[in-house]
């Protein structure tokens, strides 16, 4: 392979996709639904509680002051019940006859919490109401908490967020939607019009050998994923904690995708197959961001293997400053676009030994 | 003089479809060779192979005395190709893509305008291809194969589906890079395109060659040599010089007055085709 050749095609290539309508629209894409985020996702993450209580109370109040916090007072203990039941509401507060004198007398009253499972959103309501609470008393855990768990199946789950808010982690999704776009599709586009036009012969007959333009194709791939990735970052505010693991991840990723996208340009005849080998690796390869924003779940550990999940996961932990999960993930989507690129280098062989 | 092009054996399988079997030639320095077929006769796989682009199956062959397989990245700067197709860079301009080669070839950038001068783009030069005729697209072609002086040019149908003038602007130019010690390997389905240019042509039918020389031999070896008269009947009549019948014919007709002009007709490269493989070339 030779350095300068490489950087030859790549600038040829870097110009004429912004000349080709559309490659133009598999690079410009992501950025323009990016920076829709904030028209789709405004920071509206609110934490249904439910409340009843034969007098009044000022945990009411205390728990409306806050911003996130949406609350319904109820007129029974069982329609607290049946709002969780509804899914109107995450956590339910029942409380006892005389509440604050109890709670200012340090009569240690019982208050009966129902959540609505066990997940993080659950979990993180019980907590905050126990915070709130903490904050009107005195005395260290001023109640006697009795907990309900009416949906226990439903488990916390892997959450691929960590601490970003919805809005957040679409920045995410949007971030790595472009940079599969650019791997899976721009990259083997690239590589198929070449053959396709048979411009591959002429390149091949001058001094640039098989792995030159295919490297040069995998390099346009990285600058444009590069490229819109820090544009989405900057535009969304993603820039703010741990920037340079950000960036890193995302230059690994983008690598890996490009690599990824070489191999399907070598298996793609043409346009057309390649447009439904893309369709078939966008799906799974999406999925993690997809499934990453409807919060913890389950299932999303048998999406590990994919270069994507590490991926996801850890710009999300690199976004929210949990710097010491980032490392496990780094380590992965290295690993796995090593794997890739050893792939590439074997169809590289083969093809070029035709 | 040197051989340029050498063709040992050279063969070619593509499964169970043998496209190139057992081709041996040698092409000397500043010859125009013509390699002549039909479509699927196994021209292009063979210009495939010595310039690198396949691997024969088997055989071998070399370019200025290099192995065509062994030595590729010597043999690069030596060999200029035309395509059968117009594979440019449709959405850069005839200079860009000029310049994308010269820069892989690292040559300097007023070698490309040089080029564009002898193509005749000076005007044209900055416009997309895509704008260009199919006449102008084959220059640029030429002029990308020329761009660094290769000793050899391979040419796959630069004719074809041009006009008349460009077609005559192409033969020109290939003229005078042959008068200036280029070796030229040509295919073309023009036979007359052949006859005109070649030095020498090879037929090859089916994968093998089946006849090489020079245009005049193959013409005297296989053709038929024919005379054309025209009766005061106004009959054209066509006769065989090989035929004893035929020649009593003539001989009878001229002695009897009925004669009203005569022309030798000698056979062309087609005819040699039509006589070795039994079928016409498009025209």
């Amino acid at each position: 392979m030779n350095i300068k050749t490489i950087a030859i095609l790549a600038r040829k290539d870097l110009i004429d996709s912004i000349r080709t309508p559309r490659l133009l629209i598999i690079i410009i894409t992501p950025l323009v639904i990016s920076l829709a985020i904030g028209l789709f996702f405004n920071d509206n993450f609110t934490l249904k509680l439910t409340l009843y209580s034969p007098t009044p109370t000022q945990l009411t109040a205390a728990l409306r002051e806050m911003e996130f916090v949406e609350i319904l007072t109820q007129d029974t203990a069982e329609e607290v019940q049946l709002a969780i039941e509804n899914d109107t509401a995450k956590v339910g507060i029942i409380l006892p006859d005389n509440f604050d004198n109890a709670l200012a007398n340090s009569e240690f009253p019982q208050v009966i919490f129902l959540l609505a499972d066990n997940s993080t959103e659950s979990r993180a309501g019980l907590s905050l109401v126990q915070q709130t609470i903490q904050l009107l008393s005195p005395v260290p855990s001023p109640v006697t908490s009795s907990i309900k768990v009416l949906q226990p199946d439903i488990e916390q789950g892997i959450s691929l967020r960590g601490n970003l808010k919805m809005n957040q982690f679409a920045v995410v999704m949007w971030l790595v939607m472009g940079l599969v776009s650019n791997g899976i599709m721009l990259v083997p586009t690239l590589v198929v019009e070449e053959r396709e036009k048979k411009t591959l012969d002429a390149l091949l007959i001058s001094p640039a050998s098989y792995s030159d333009v295919a490297m040069s194709k995998a390099l346009v791939g990285v600058i444009y994923s590069m490229a819109s990735g820090s544009f989405i970052l900057f535009a969304q505010g993603g820039l703010t904690e741990n920037i340079m693991f950000t960036l890193m991840l995302l230059l690994i990723g983008s690598l890996a995708l490009s690599f990824l996208g070489l191999l399907v340009g070598s298996l793609a005849e043409n346009i057309h197959t390649l447009n439904s080998y893309g369709s078939l690796l966008i799906f799974p390869l999406t999925l993690p961001a997809i499934i990453g924003i409807l919060g913890p779940n389950p299932y999303i550990q048998y999406l590990q293997f994919l270069p994507t999940y590490h991926l996801v996961q850890g710009i999300a932990f690199a976004m929210s400053g949990q710097s010491e999960s980032i490392l496990p993930n780094f380590i992965a989507l290295v690993i796995e676009c090593f794997v890739i690129f050893c792939a590439v280098v074997w169809s590289l062989k083969r093809r070029e030994t035709a | 003089m040197n051989t340029m092009i050498s063709a040992h054996n050279l063969r070619r399988d593509f499964k169970k479809i043998t496209a190139v079997r057992d081709v041996s030639f040698a092409v000397d320095e500043g010859e125009i060779f013509g390699f002549l077929g039909h479509n699927g006769a196994g021209k292009t796989t063979t210009i495939r192979m010595l310039t690198g682009q396949l691997r024969p199956t088997s055989g071998g062959g070399t370019i200025d005395g290099f192995d065509i397989t062994t030595e590729q990245s010597i043999i690069k700067p030596l060999i200029g190709v035309v395509f059968d197709s117009q594979n440019l860079y449709e959405r850069m301009t005839g200079r860009e893509n000029l310049n994308l080669f010269a820069d892989l070839y690292e040559i300097k950038r007023n070698r490309v305008q040089e080029l564009i001068e002898l193509i005749r783009l000076q005007h044209r030069g900055d416009e997309k291809i895509e704008s260009y005729s199919n006449g102008m697209k084959q220059r640029v072609l030429i002029a990308r194969a020329l761009l660094h002086n290769p000793k050899i040019v391979f040419l796959d149908e630069p004719t074809r589906g041009l006009d008349p003038t460009s077609a005559r602007e192409i033969r020109d130019t290939i003229k005078e890079l042959a008068r200036t010690g280029v070796t030229i390997f040509l295919t073309t389905h023009y036979m007359e395109e052949a006859d005109e240019l070649c030095h020498r042509v090879a037929f090859i039918k089916n994968g093998e060659i089946v006849a090489l020389d020079t245009p005049h031999n193959l013409k005297l070896e296989y053709g038929e040599r024919r005379i054309v008269a025209t009766t005061t009947d106004h009959e054209k009549k066509t006769f065989s010089l090989l035929d004893p019948n035929d020649i009593q014919q003539i001989a009878s007709l001229m002695s009897n007055g009925a004669i009203q002009t005569i022309h030798s007709q000698e056979a062309t490269l087609e005819d040699v085709f039509i006589e070795l493989a039994g079928q016409e070339f498009e025209k």
